[in-house]
């Protein structure tokens, strides 16, 4: 008999969690909204498109609108470099109407990698006796975010727990509030963690209540894979991950549950890349249709070799691998199917493929990145394959990231002022929808920018990031009162002169 | 718990005040947006009344304040009431 742990059966802890009237109801005709059959019938039946069928589709996506399944299958099927090459400059010209030239940063804390799942290509899974299990207590998630918040200066985290049961609802809701209460000094003012994002297993709706109570940010949970046999093969039946429809409908409790965020991503590599493509967009659709609000990010990461993870010995999984190439086109399909929303790219990545990608659509992106429990604290300056779920690819410091993205002219924004002032779910969703959010995220972006430079900067990275806010703030004048009004421009000029003399988080 | 006021009051008072308003619920360090009523503007939020966990919020070149706060107390008070 399997064991979650020393007393609990596996059989009796699933039929505990899953709770089948949470997910059936969603259901039509028994089926979820993954049509296996017809997503690759629409893959299948598109031809080449002419350069004014793609046209057509780029302009409907430049309109920030979502497109159809068979209009993201028609793109798919584009050969010609010149073409993708238009795709790739609209991918751009999309981020920069809806999200302006800024990227937003992130880290993750890896709390526990216990996990009662065997995932056939990730390191935690519980087959694996090599990875060393760690379960952090509160203090040590409060070290956690003082290293984060205090020495590198993110504003923003993303949790991360493995599926056990001592990384129940409760214990995440405690990191939550561990992670809030962390205050560190800095150079100039003070620092803090503004928003806690959360990657975890499915939970129920009353543990989700718990999470938004406490004040979550995003709720991130990916499929992995939206193929059914697929999913089915890679994650064993007799686990609680096997069931794919209590995941699929997990984003779909979250809302019930009052949760304003969520989002979504898959694995690229382990199946067709063109299909979860498309399962991602009808993950999308099926959202904003049922809720009004799509999702807020989307994920996309590449299979990376795991610690001693079965499914990279398997020749005919090789197929599914994604080629960098392939690996750009995705994001900027990404781009231009659900044009309003976040698209995150990881330090899994290689750094030339982040620089490469990063201008096609992506908003959000980590630096100074830890994946193992507890290894901010540790200041861990090496990857260890028994501590991590899978291998970075790009182990540059955020102030090195942050120098190299003043360089190209874009700048690192650590806003979070939505969540101040309640500009979330679906009235985000409207401003971004309406081009509009840009014209807030500019201004937070200086503000949070000048917060950082001020707090952690180098001198050598303090001298160009000043370059690119004098450019920014020369912009806003020019665009003032057009779209900024007299008033906003004095506003944002008084608090940006309140930050230079150490007050911290204010936003517009 | 403060109770919410409902979407057809916060629709008089956008149209009344010429405001875009929000209310929100505090969720530890957080706000949590509930329903809104009137125009986006590219304009500072700002907080003008809290009860409780629930707050509301502003965006507008300029308004009477003290008439609209008196306004939120007693339709938050008639909601907790009811």
């Amino acid at each position: 008999m399997h064991l979650v742990n020393e007393n609990i059966p596996a059989s009796a802890w699933i039929n505990k969690v899953i709770k089948p009237e949470e997910y059936e109801h969603y259901l039509v005709d028994g089926k979820d909204f993954i049509d296996d059959e017809k997503i690759w019938q629409q893959i299948e039946a598109s031809q080449e498109p002419s350069l004014e069928r793609v046209r057509e589709i780029l302009a409907k996506s430049y309109a920030i609108k979502t497109l159809d399944p068979e209009e993201l299958a028609t793109l798919i099927k584009v050969k010609e470099p010149a073409v993708w090459q238009e795709i790739f400059e609209m991918a751009a010209r999309i981020k920069h109407k809806i999200y302006d030239n800024r990227i937003i940063t992130f880290a993750p804390v890896y709390c526990s990698n216990h996990c009662v799942n065997n995932c056939l290509y990730c390191g935690f899974r519980s087959d694996n006796t090599h990875e060393k299990r760690e379960r952090l207590n509160m203090e040590q998630i409060k070290a956690e975010a003082e290293a984060i918040a205090g020495r590198i200066g993110h504003k923003r985290v993303i949790a991360v727990f493995g599926e056990h049961p001592d990384s129940d609802a409760d214990y995440i809701a405690d990191a939550i509030k561990s992670i809030y209460s962390v205050s560190v000094k800095t150079r100039k003012g003070h620092s803090e963690i503004r928003r806690v994002n959360i990657n975890a297993a499915p939970l129920c709706v009353d543990d989700l209540r718990k999470l938004h109570e406490v004040g979550i940010g995003t709720y991130q949970v990916f499929q992995e894979t939206y193929h059914h046999a697929t999913y089915g093969k890679l994650h064993p039946a007799n686990t609680i991950k096997g069931n794919y429809q209590w995941r699929l409908y997990v984003h779909h409790r979250a809302y019930a549950a009052g949760i304003d965020d969520v989002a979504i991503g898959c694995l690229f590599g382990l199946y067709d890349w063109r299909f979860d493509l498309m399962g991602l967009l009808y993950h999308a659709i099926e959202l904003e249709q049922r809720f009004g609000v799509g999702p807020h990010t989307i994920s996309f990461p590449r299979l990376t070799p795991a610690s001693n993870s079965p499914l990279f010995e398997l020749a005919d999984q090789q197929k599914y691998f994604v080629s960098d190439e392939d690996f750009k086109k995705i994001v900027a399909l990404l781009r231009l199917a659900v044009p309003y929303t976040g698209l995150i790219i990881t330090a899994r990545e290689k750094k030339e493929v982040r620089d490469d990608v990063l201008p096609v659509g992506c908003t959000q992106t980590d630096a100074s990145t830890m994946i193992g429990i507890g290894g901010y604290a540790k200041n861990a300056g090496c990857q260890n394959i028994d501590e991590q779920q899978f291998m970075l690819g790009d182990t540059r410091s955020l102030e090195e990231l942050i120098y190299d993205l003043a360089q190209r002219g874009v700048i690192t924004s650590f806003c979070t002022a939505g969540y101040r002032c309640g500009r979330t779910g679906d009235q985000i969703m409207d401003l971004l929808k309406k081009g509009q959010e840009k014209h807030f995220c500019k201004l937070n972006a200086i503000l949070t920018y000048r917060e950082w430079l001020d707090d952690f900067a180098s001198e050598k990275t303090r001298k160009a990031g000043e370059e690119v806010i004098r450019k920014e703030i020369e912009e806003v004048k020019k665009q003032t009162p057009s779209i900024f009004s007299k008033k906003l421009y004095d506003l944002t000029m008084s608090y940006y002169e309140r930050i230079s003399n150490g007050e911290r988080d204010l936003f517009i | 718990m403060a109770n919410e006021i409902s979407l057809f009051d916060l629709e008089r008072l956008s149209n009344s005040y010429q405001i875009r308003i929000w209310q929100c619920r505090k969720l530890g360090r957080r706000w949590s947006f509930i329903d809104g009523a009137g125009p986006e503007k590219v304009l500072p939020s700002q907080l003008v009344y809290e009860e409780g966990d629930l707050g509301f919020f502003v965006q507008a070149e300029s308004f009477d304040e003290a008439s609209l706060v008196d306004e939120l107390k007693k339709l938050v008070k008639k909601s907790i009431c009811c």
